[in-house]
Parts: C-alpha cells; structure tokens; sequence
C-alpha cells in the first residue's frame, strides 16, 4: 500500500500549521489570505537604462531595466517590433539561487513576464516599426531578483510593465529611406494597458495571495494568472508540482481578479499613467 | 492581426473537417522501445511523440539524490526536423519551460517516496510536431510510468484548448494556434479529479476560461480511456498467474 | 461495500478498487476514504485484501529477500552492493560475528539475503549467509517476474533443474546465477529464464519450457549423429 501525499516531516509540521492558521483566516506575517503585501514602485532609478523599475513585495525585491535597439524584424512578423524578455534569479537574493546560466526557475519567470505583456498586447508593436520588413525597434526587458521572500513572479510583472510605461527611448526618423537619429529627442513606448499577474498558493482546499518563501515550500500548489484587463486573462501558469482540484478553479480566478484590481489601481497610481497619452 | 486567414469553413466546421469539440485523430502504443524500463508512442494528428522510462535507477551525481523519495529527471525535447525550420540543436528555452512543466505535472502523480535515494528518468522525444506537442507529451509519458511499472496516482491525459475568432476549439491544429487569440494546454488526472498541467497563452474572458476548462475535460475523459486501453491491450492475455 | 473490480481483472492506476479502507492491499493506496490501483496489473484477493500483482515493476526490497548483487565499491569497513535497479546494498565487512571469512573485490558476484531495509540503507547478510559466486551464467529477468520463475511449491525451478541438470541461484532482484556442467546446459537454462519472462502469462508453459530446453540440449547432438 502506498502513502499519498508523503512530505519530509518539517515541512509537514510547517504544513499543517500554515493550513490551521489559514483556517481561521490569518498567516505567518499577520495577512489575511486574500491580501497581497504592500506593493512599492520606483521608477527610473537607473539613468543609463531608458526605462528602469525596482518594486518590492515585502521582502521580495525586482529590478527591471529595458534598453531598446534597432534590429529587423521576425519574417514571420515584419510589421511588428521585437520584444524579448531575460530574468535572471540572482545569487543575492538567496541561497538556494546560483550563479550560472539562467535554470529552469528564471527561464520560466522570463517566459511567464513575456506571455503577459505579449499576449495581453500591451506594447503597440506595430507603432515602433520603421521600415516595415528592415528596420525595427527591439524591445529588452532583464528582470533581476534581488532579494526573493516569495513570489517573484508578480513584482516582476509590475516592474517590467513600470519601466516600459515610464521609459524614454530615442527618437527616429525615416529620411529617404534611411533611418535618422532625431538628436536630443525622446519618445515613450506606446502601452496599450497595463498586464498584471497574481501568485496564488494552495494549502489543500485554500488558497492564499503572494506567497511568502516560507509557505512556498510548504504549499501543496501554486498558480500564476495574468490578467490583461479587469475582465481578461491573458496568461496562467501551473509553477510547482501538486493537485490542483478542478473545484478550486473558479475560485482562484475570482480571487486573483481582485487582487489584479489592487495591483493595477496602484501602479496606475505609481507611474502616473494614462491612457491618453498614448492613444 | 491576420484578419485575411479564414479557420472556419461557411457551415461553421474547421478547416479540416472538424466540429469545435473534436480532437484529432488518436494513436497510443505502449511497449514501443525495447532497452528503457517503460516506453509510449502517441500520434494525435501529425504531432508524434515517443516517451521512454529509465528507473528507478540510482540517482547520478550522487548528490542529487534525496533520502526520503526518488529525485524525477525529465526532458522534452523536440527533434531538429519536427518542424518546418530546422531547429537549433539543444535546449532551447521554450523546452526547458516545458520540460519543467510537464516534469512538475508528472511528479504529482508518482509516488516517489517509495524510492529513496533513486532517480526516474522520463524522455520526451517529438519527432514531429504540428501542435500540441506538451499535452501529448505529457499523456504519452505517463503511459510510459504506468508501462514501467512505477506506482502512481493515476494516468494523466493532456489536450489544448484554443479560441479561434471568438470561438472556442478543443484540440486546436497548427494553424489554428498560429492565428488563434489564445492556446490553453492542460493536463488532468480525471480519477482524482485535479488538473497537473495548466498554462494559458492568449486572452480569454472569465466565462471563456470556465467553458475551456469543460471543453477540455470532455475531450481528456475520452483519451484517459484510450490510454487505458492500450495499456490494456499491452498486458491482455494475462491469467491466473502461478505463485509459488 | 461494493468492490469494483473481480478477481484477474486488468487493472489500471488510478482505477477504483473498493470503497472499504480495510481493504487496501499490496500496490493500492487510498484517497479520499477509497481504494484505488497504482499500478497496471491484475487483482489478487489473499488474507481479506485487495493485491494487485504489478505486470511490471522495478525491485524493492524486503527483508529476508535472497538476492544476487555485484560489489561495486569497498569502502573501510563495508562492501558496496549493486542490486541493479535503484537499491546498493551493504555488506558489513567486519561485524559484530567476526570478519566475512573470505575477501571480497569489485566485480565479485554475491549471493545473499537482505538483514534490514529501512532509512539506513539495504543492509545484507554477511555471515554464514553469504556466498561467493565463482563462475556460470548470469541473467536478469524483472523482478515481478521471479514468483513466476519459481513456480507454484517451487514447480517450475524444479522443473528447470531437473532438464538442464544446472544448480540455480535466484535473487528476487531479478537476477539469476546458472551453474551448468557446460556452457551449452546454461545457454539452455538461460533461454527458457527468458521465455518464462516473456511467456509467463500464456497457458502450457511448462510443457512449452521442457520443449525448448531438449531443442537447444539435443538438437546438436542430432545434427552430429
């Protein structure tokens, strides 16, 4: 006979005590389940970048810089500018993270931050195209994790969506066919809307919002929904091993559109963003 | 963006042929590779995928190996010729996404707590890929655990839900994906009830996920009981065995 | 209290077997307050329970398991055992009974019995119980099939020995030591090993293993006469 759901016995206790405390609604650090940790943004903190952004979750902290080139496009996407997106999990931000090549865990973050801001269409790529076929601009956002207490996958998200809404990039012009530097003048990249994503944890039948590091190695299961507006979603994730009951669903996304609702009002209110200046 | 291509036919079926609730055609061989411990083939329309099973087997470099369960090594990876532009050798990074995630959906299910100090190897080779390529890698991979004998939950099947000009399509072809508004691969353990895969590309609204979700439960239940017969069929003929 | 499957049943994991705890036997585990299957095989009742009798299955060891290991490191005061698979056993090389009687090296094939398994490691006879394997024929087979190899009381082991005239070591990690008079009685041995493997299933086998064991011992003979 075999033993479903077996844990190595700290991690069990751990366990068991995060899901009692979840129970009459409270966690480790005095959260409730639904609540997210305080959300700080600062932009533009790096000159030489044109466009940065640190944002710290409680004691999760992210540094997104983009720089853009000019480079030809994709074949298959000759009317749209390049975007690419690196993360890397620094050896700063804990022990468990090494120096190296990015492993599974940042190329994952990399690619979830890429699928929201790709797939919920936030960049107008087609506006940053100067010879259509030749000549594009080619978006970099690198995202570092500094200091990781759990879930880097929302401040990353926020990060890399404040540092391309606050970025000034260089100006071109298309002379005769020939692309021209407009010197001393800035553009901004044009946003659509503004991509958020929400980490959720599960502790057998609950779940919680932004998991701390602790209950992230505690948790049965976690996911990642990225949500494009209030009333879309544009990415998910299943991130860790572990059942995700099908009846648990409907309930995660609810309670993570309610939270991409917070995380959205406040880096609205951070960046100061509008979406008239970039019709 | 392409709003030129058209995926629907004028009667409202797919361009070939399908309903929106149809899957394509469905292979599954369990036994195919004679030297691993387990094997799976899976055809689903010109997506092929082998899967082979190496262990438990000891763990290697020895520090990798974990006292209280067996460590679980997976990879997927995609032939240089499974696709129309030849594929760079090596692992790209969508692969290793990949190999994470359906690695992570197999670990779910596995009792790896009756193998200490021991490793699984699970091998995800497509030879040819035409969408879909994780969710029939991961149902294929599973037939192969189950086919090599290691203690698991349950069987895991996988299909893609896609949204193709605001219509929702189970098990979306290579084109479909191509032009579609969003992809949702997911991979459910139907016995006990719970999802082990599951990514979204694309945007759907609330109401739209929910549905995916239903669409693509029905379309797993019917490969769960494909897999159960080809696992089956492997093993028919056995009688009452002679223990001592 | 249903149970949802009948004795020889192919089963599948994750197939329901019963909705009584009680029952859960050997390769089931329970979720949810019901019996399910984790392996694909067929379904035993023995002592109350419900078994299932894996198709297929990697070794795991049991006290008081025999079993065939080939010493892969020597360490100060311990031999390091491969019992194929994911399990090393070890050999205590001096123990509390007094020093193994006989010098043990890499590559050396063992026969013995296992004294302890648990979180400590594989822990293997190393007394009286041990015993050197100095020449034959080796063989694997899958573990879940070694019951098969023995036979009912022993039948078809007795059966093997009695036309290959070969003395048989067989270790319940799926390895086999054949000692013949020539290599020809082990070849004989070796092949009807493996068409017990691959044929267990299917009815007639012994007379079926008989046949092929006189084919190979006597067909040479026939051709020289």
């Amino acid at each position: 006979m075999y033993r479903v759901g077996g844990k190595p016995y700290p991690t069990k206790i751990l366990h068991d005590k995060l899901y009692e405390l979840i129970l009459h609604e409270k966690r480790l650090d005095g959260r409730s389940p639904y609540e997210s940790r305080p959300v700080n943004i600062h932009t533009n903190l790096i000159d030489k970048a044109d466009g940065s952004a640190q944002v710290s979750m409680g004691g999760t902290k992210i540094i997104a810089g983009i720089k853009v080139d000019i480079g030809s496009p994709y074949p298959d996407t000759p009317n749209q500018a390049n975007m690419t997106v690196n993360a890397e999990l620094l050896p700063l931000a804990s022990r468990t993270f090494e120096p190296g090549p990015p492993d599974e865990r940042a190329i994952e973050l990399a690619r979830v931050v890429d699928r929201c801001i790709r797939e919920s269409k936030a960049i107008d790529l087609e506006k940053l195209v100067y010879i259509p076929g030749q000549k594009v601009a080619v978006i970099y956002i690198d995202i570092y994790v500094l200091d990781y207490d759990g879930n880097y996958f929302d401040p990353s998200v926020i990060a890399a969506v404040a540092a391309l809404a606050t970025a000034k990039i260089k100006k071109y012009e298309v002379i005769d066919g020939i692309l021209k530097l407009v010197e001393g003048e800035y553009t901004k990249i044009p946003i659509r809307r503004l991509p958020v994503s929400v980490n959720l944890g599960l502790f057998m039948d609950k779940i919680i919002v932004d998991p701390t590091a602790i209950e992230e190695s505690a948790l049965d299961t976690s996911l990642i929904i990225g949500w494009s507006t209030e009333d879309e979603i544009a990415a998910i994730q299943k991130n860790t091993p572990g059942r995700l009951p099908f009846s648990i669903v409907e309930e995660a996304v609810r309670v993570s559109r309610e939270v991409s609702i917070k995380y959205r009002k406040r880096l609205i209110e951070s960046i100061a963003w509008q979406l008239e200046d970039t019709p | 963006m392409n709003e030129t291509v058209r995926l629907f036919t004028e009667d409202g079926k797919r361009l070939d042929g399908r309903s929106f609730d149809q899957m394509r055609k469905v292979r599954m061989e369990v036994g195919v590779l004679d030297k691993c411990d387990g094997s799976a083939y899976i055809e689903l329309g010109k997506t092929k995928i082998f899967a082979a099973v190496y262990g438990p087997k000891e763990a290697h470099p020895r520090h990798l190996a974990q006292p209280h369960r067996a460590i679980l090594n997976c990879r997927y990876h995609m032939a240089t010729f499974s696709v129309s532009d030849r594929k760079p050798a090596g692992m790209t990074r969508r692969e290793i996404e990949l190999t994470k995630v359906i690695k992570e959906g197999l670990e779910t299910l596995i009792f790896l707590e009756e193998f200490p100090r021991s490793a699984i190897d699970v091998f995800i080779e497509i030879i040819q890929a035409d969408a879909g390529t994780r969710t029939a890698g991961i149902t294929a991979a599973s037939l192969a655990l189950a086919d090599a004998g290691i203690p698991m939950m349950d069987l895991c099947a996988g299909i893609a839900v896609g949204k193709v000009q605001g219509k929702l399509v189970l098990d979306p072809s290579e084109e479909e994906d191509k032009y579609g508004e969003a992809d949702m691969p997911i991979a459910i353990a139907p016995r006990i009830n719970s999802i082990v895969l599951l990514q979204l590309n694309g945007r759907l609204t609330i109401d739209e996920f929910k549905e995916a979700l239903s669409l693509a439960r029905r379309g797993i239940e019917s490969l769960y009981e494909l897999q159960r017969k080809a696992l089956k069929n492997k093993f028919a003929g056995i009688e009452e065995p002679e223990v001592e | 209290m249903p149970d949802y499957v009948v004795e020889w049943e192919v089963v599948t994991p994750g197939q329901i077997l019963s909705d009584e705890v009680k029952k859960a036997g050997s390769h089931t585990y329970i979720y949810g307050g019901k019996v399910y299957s984790a392996v694909t095989g067929v379904v035993s009742f023995r002592t109350d329970k419900i078994n299932i009798i894996p198709a297929k299955g990697p070794y795991r060891p049991q006290e008081n398991d025999s079993i065939i290991g080939i010493i892969t490191d020597i360490k100060p005061n311990m031999y390091e055992v491969d019992l194929g698979w994911h399990v090393v056993g070890l050999i205590k090389s001096k123990s509390k009974k007094g020093r193994t009687s006989f010098k043990l090296n890499i590559g050396d094939v063992v026969y013995t019995t296992v004294r302890y398994c648990g979180i400590r490691g594989v822990f293997l006879e190393s007394g009286d119980g041990l015993k050197k394997i100095e020449k034959g024929l080796l063989v694997m087979i899958n573990p879940v099939k070694i019951p098969r190899l023995i036979g009912k009381k022993g039948n078809m082991l007795s059966l093997l020995k009695r036309e290959t005239e070969c003395q048989f070591y067989v270790g319940r990690n799926g390895l086999i030591a054949i000692i013949g008079k020539d290599s020809k009685h082990e070849f004989a041995a070796a092949s009807a090993i493996k068409l017990i493997e691959e044929e267990s299933h299917i009815k007639g086998l012994s007379d079926r293993v008989s046949a092929l064991i006189r084919k190979i011992l006597f067909s040479e003979v026939e051709e020289n006469e």
